[in-house]
């Protein structure tokens, strides 16, 4: 692949903001939250050069080689994701909660699972827990511009339910740093 | 009771011949004799009264006995393990030999198009599948019958028979287990409606022909019994109805006497008073004993079901009741495992009496008795994990008391994979056979601890407790704990990284000679594996490379307080005691604890608890207890991310580069080995994308294995991670790490255009200011672009 088809590969993807890593292995597309994007450098995109970036696909430190069409879940994902939300409609929340959890066996490194999970544990107030789990959202986040802002956002809200003002404060600006 | 009286009538008699005249002696004979007699009967009534008094005191508290334990709880039953359900879901990872295996293990039968429940079928890459429903613990999954394809060896198109597409299906969770009390009596209920009818008949014509008409006892099948023995000279005819039998079972002791028989008649008049003769028949299928497996008694037909056949009761077909029907008389004599011919003969038997008496046609008959006993091979199922339910129950035994355990029935639901389970089983018995041949080792000696677990969720996927996985004993998983070795290294050059404005990948270290002096005036001097010393050594070299003397001097640079504090961050809870030798692993640790300690670094510095257990329902499917996935961010995640890159270089240059004869190079494996004072102890502990794993060899009488890691427990590991198809390892960048070229041969800031620069991650702002002198040169060579850092 040249550095060419690969930025432009990584335009759209910052633009549309989107994305978590790769289920290893490339899945039908089914779009949840805006049309797919397609994406193939989910990190660190913006900081570094097209030539160094070239340079470190070759090796096998960085994340893995572009996958062709990695949708935002899969179509397993989906299914659950739907399922939660309807469990959460109707105030099951620990059933929503085991529903993410499956889903996360199946991709446990989508950011927007872990987003999803640290809202519920917000909702039945395990601010810790919520914070933590949004934290693990924003370090799969990638260049997922918007969800680390609502990861922030969700880190500044437990933290202020929690009692920890400052720290709540931290978070609320780089969320607006995200704006 | 019966002396009173007699002494009675001696002190009386002695008394009249005192006081008594010769005339008066003669008159009183007659009035004498009738009032004795009168006496007598006064006597004997008295006697009766306190005969039936008694006899109706023992018969109440029979009675009371015989309606206590049938109405209370009747048994205790063991709680019920289950592994992981399979998640089946176009591009899962399941190839079409784990599919085979998971349906084999929960039971399913292979049939040429599946008609019944628990059935399968497969022509090339589709399966048809008539799954069991199953309760989960959170939801009711039903029974479907699935369509399903794979291409390249992965699920291509999941639907349902006469159905749509469908995005996810899980069967149902195997079962892997019970946790049953220390008297070893397993059992599964069944109530009397599940009974099949042919079941039912096949007790009734065998065992208790007129069980419907009789009050509890039969004379006339005692009469035929004592008859039969008589004529035979020896016991060839039991009397018993299935009252009595269940009475024998559930009330009485195994001794044969007359007086336990007439207790028993009593108990079953009794039982047969109180209640009706279906409760009795339902007792007596989940009470009677039907087989034996090491320690553990067979208990019921709902269980039985399972030991023989690996289904459940409802599931067996005509000739496989029978033979559990056969197991009555004797489950030792007629066990169809060890005595499949008499076991055969007392199955048609039971067929041939149920044709004789109209329960079932001759066609029917003939058709069972030809089929194959059917018996499922021992160890397949429950009972084979040992090591794992032994975890299990020590997680449970936090929220439960053991009478809990083992008698309300709990289903539990865990996260071990039966299939992964196998894999590491078959890995660690293979290698350490081979691994005695190559090295000359003595036979036998080497023992081996494995754990396997999900890198980012801390779920425990397999546990091998021993060379001999499948039989209970030491469970060296959780209980060898042994000194890690340079397993404890990747956790100082970790303390290291934290302090990025003092230490990042490419910083010097002395690698020279050193001695410690210690508390008391001895002095400590460490060496090096190969014994030579290596001057001035990059931080990232002397890890890959697992330089002591350059540890020690970081580690002791750091403080041992930093160390020990950052271990018990990453979640190891046994006291660490901070001596210098500490930082060369003096520390012991079982192989589950440092698999929790390199799941941190998996995943990316987030902490999660290692779990075995997901839920656990009650006996009747109410949710009780649930343990969620959990995290909490344990280090920074760039600092773990250097860590992280760096035991790539291990494994891609270093001590662990044995690995590339298991799994390709491309899979970027992460791992660390570990070897301790005369090779006593072997480690390897590392992680793919998806999987952490740790393996220890060495020996139970802690003598020298005579094998270092690399030579050891990396070969375990290589083989037990390549049967498991690791994914890759694509580590996350964080934004707050940049990648800097640096010239390696001074660890100065470099370009492109330096001959030898290479790429090195360093936490931003961290990177060395100083200018290697080729630097600023235009670039020579496109070649040069495709450098990295370790390539």
């Amino acid at each position: 692949m040249n550095w060419k088809r690969y930025t432009a590969l990584l335009l759209p993807g910052l633009l549309l903001a989107g994305c978590y890593t790769a289920p290893q292995r490339p899945l039908e597309s089914v779009g949840q939250r805006q049309p797919a994007p397609v994406s193939s450098e989910p990190d660190s995109a913006a900081v570094v050069t097209p030539a160094e970036e070239r340079g470190i696909q070759i090796t096998a430190y960085e994340p893995a080689p572009a996958i062709p069409l990695t949708p935002l879940h899969s179509r397993a994902v989906g299914a659950l994701l739907t399922t939660a939300l309807e469990q959460e409609r109707t105030d099951d929340l620990n059933g929503a909660v085991g529903t993410i959890e499956r889903a996360l066996r199946i991709e446990p490194r989508n950011a927007h699972l872990w987003y999803r999970l640290a809202g519920l544990r917000l909702i039945q107030g395990r601010h810790l827990l919520a914070a933590d789990l949004a934290n693990k959202s924003l370090t799969l986040a990638g260049g997922d511009v918007a969800l680390k802002r609502d990861s922030w956002q969700l880190i500044a809200r437990a933290r202020r339910a929690a009692g920890d003002v400052s720290g709540a404060n931290v978070a609320e600006r780089k969320a607006r740093m995200l704006q | 009771m019966a002396k009173t009286p007699r002494k009675r009538t001696q002190s009386s008699a002695k008394r009249k011949t005192t006081t008594g005249t010769r005339g008066r002696r003669t008159t009183g004979r007659s009035r004498r004799g009738s009032g004795r007699a009168r006496r007598w009967i006064a006597r004997l009534l008295a006697l009766g009264f306190l005969f039936s008094l008694v006899l109706g005191a023992y018969l109440i508290y029979l009675d009371h006995t015989v309606r206590v334990k049938f109405e209370g709880k009747r048994w205790a039953v063991p709680a019920r393990v289950y592994g992981r359900p399979l998640e089946l879901y176009p591009g899962a990872p399941v190839t079409p030999d784990q599919l085979v295996a998971e349906l084999r293990r929960m039971g399913y039968q292979q049939v040429p198009y599946p008609k019944l429940a628990a059935s399968w079928s497969r022509n090339a890459g589709r399966f048809l599948i008539r799954a069991r429903d199953f309760r989960f613990w959170d939801s009711q999954e039903p029974g479907r019958f699935l369509d399903i394809r794979f291409a390249d060896e992965q699920i291509e198109r999941l639907a349902e028979v006469s159905g749509g597409e469908l995005a996810l299906v899980r069967l149902e969770a195997p079962e892997i287990g019970s946790i049953y009390p220390a008297h070893n009596e397993d059992r599964v209920l069944v109530q009397r409606q599940e009974l099949p009818d042919p079941l039912v008949q096949a007790l009734i014509v065998m065992e208790d022909r007129t069980f419907y008409q009789h009050h509890g006892v039969d004379p006339r099948a005692i009469a035929r019994a004592i008859w039969a023995n008589l004529r035979a000279g020896g016991v060839v005819q039991g009397g018993s109805t299935l009252t009595q039998q269940l009475v024998k079972n559930f009330y009485l002791t195994r001794e044969r006497s007359l007086w336990r028989k007439l207790n028993e008649a009593a108990m079953a008049l009794l039982l047969e008073a109180h209640y009706d003769k279906e409760d009795i028949l339902g007792a007596y299928a989940n009470e009677i004993y039907l087989g034996q497996d090491g320690g553990r008694a067979i208990h019921g037909f709902g269980l039985a079901s399972h030991f023989y056949f690996n289904r459940s009761l409802q599931e067996l077909d005509l000739s496989q009741l029978a033979l559990l029907v056969a197991q009555v008389r004797g489950p030792s004599y007629y066990d169809p495992r060890r005595h499949p011919q008499r076991a055969r003969e007392r199955r048609d038997l039971v067929l041939r009496v149920m044709q004789e008496q109209g329960v079932i046609t001759a066609k029917q008959a003939t058709a069972a008795q030809r089929r194959p006993l059917g018996v499922q091979q021992k160890g397949d199922g429950r009972g084979s994990y040992p090591a794992f339910i032994d975890l299990v129950r020590r997680q449970l035994h936090r929220d439960y008391r053991e009478e809990d355990l083992t008698s309300e029935g709990l289903r539990i639901f865990t996260t071990l994979d039966p299939w992964a389970q196998q894999q590491a089983e078959t890995a660690v018995a293979a290698r350490l056979g081979t691994l005695e041949k190559q090295h000359g080792l003595p036979g036998g000696k080497l023992e081996s601890a494995a754990v396997l677990v999900d890198g980012e969720s801390g779920e425990v996927r397999a546990l091998v407790g021993g060379r001999s996985a499948r039989y209970a004993g030491f469970n060296r998983a959780l209980d060898a704990v042994r000194p890690i070795g340079s397993l404890v290294k990747p956790v100082v050059y970790l303390a290291a990284l934290q302090q990025s404005d003092r230490y990042n990948l490419v910083t010097r270290l002395d690698d020279g000679p050193l001695s410690i002096a210690g508390r008391e005036g001895e002095r400590w001097v460490p060496e090096n594996y190969d014994r030579s010393s290596h001057g001035q050594v990059p931080l990232h070299l002397a890890l890959a490379k697992s330089y002591n003397l350059a540890t020690v001097r970081l580690g002791m640079d750091l403080g041992l307080g930093t160390v020990a504090d950052l271990l018990e961050r990453l979640g190891i809870s046994r006291p660490v005691n901070r001596v210098p030798a500490m930082l060369l692993g003096s520390l012991s640790l079982s192989p589950l604890e440092v698999a929790q300690l390199y799941q941190t670094f998996a995943a990316g510095g987030f902490y999660s608890p290692l779990r075995a257990i997901r839920g656990v329902q009650s006996s009747s499917g109410q949710p009780l207890q649930r343990y969620p996935l959990t995290v909490r961010q344990a280090v920074d995640a760039a600092p773990v991310y250097l860590l992280n890159r760096n035991l790539q270089e291990v494994v891609r240059s270093g001590t662990g580069r044995g690995l590339a004869r298991y799994l390709d190079s491309s899979l970027n494996i992460a791992g660390k080995t570990g070897t301790t004072d005369e090779l006593r102890d072997s480690w390897f502990a590392g992680f793919s994308g998806d999987k952490v794993a740790v393996v220890w060899v060495g020996r139970d009488d802690n003598k020298p294995a005579g094998l270092t890691g690399a030579a050891g427990a990396l070969q375990v590991w290589g083989d037990m991670m390549r049967r498991m198809h690791p994914l890759p390892l694509s580590l996350l960048r964080p934004d707050a790490v940049e990648t800097v070229w640096i010239d390696p041969g001074s660890g100065f800031r470099a370009d492109e255009g330096c001959a030898d620069a290479l790429q090195y991650p360093f936490i931003a702002g961290s990177a060395p200011t100083v200018t290697a002198a080729c630097a600023g040169q235009p670039g020579t060579s496109i070649r040069r672009l495709f450098r990295s850092f370790f390539e």
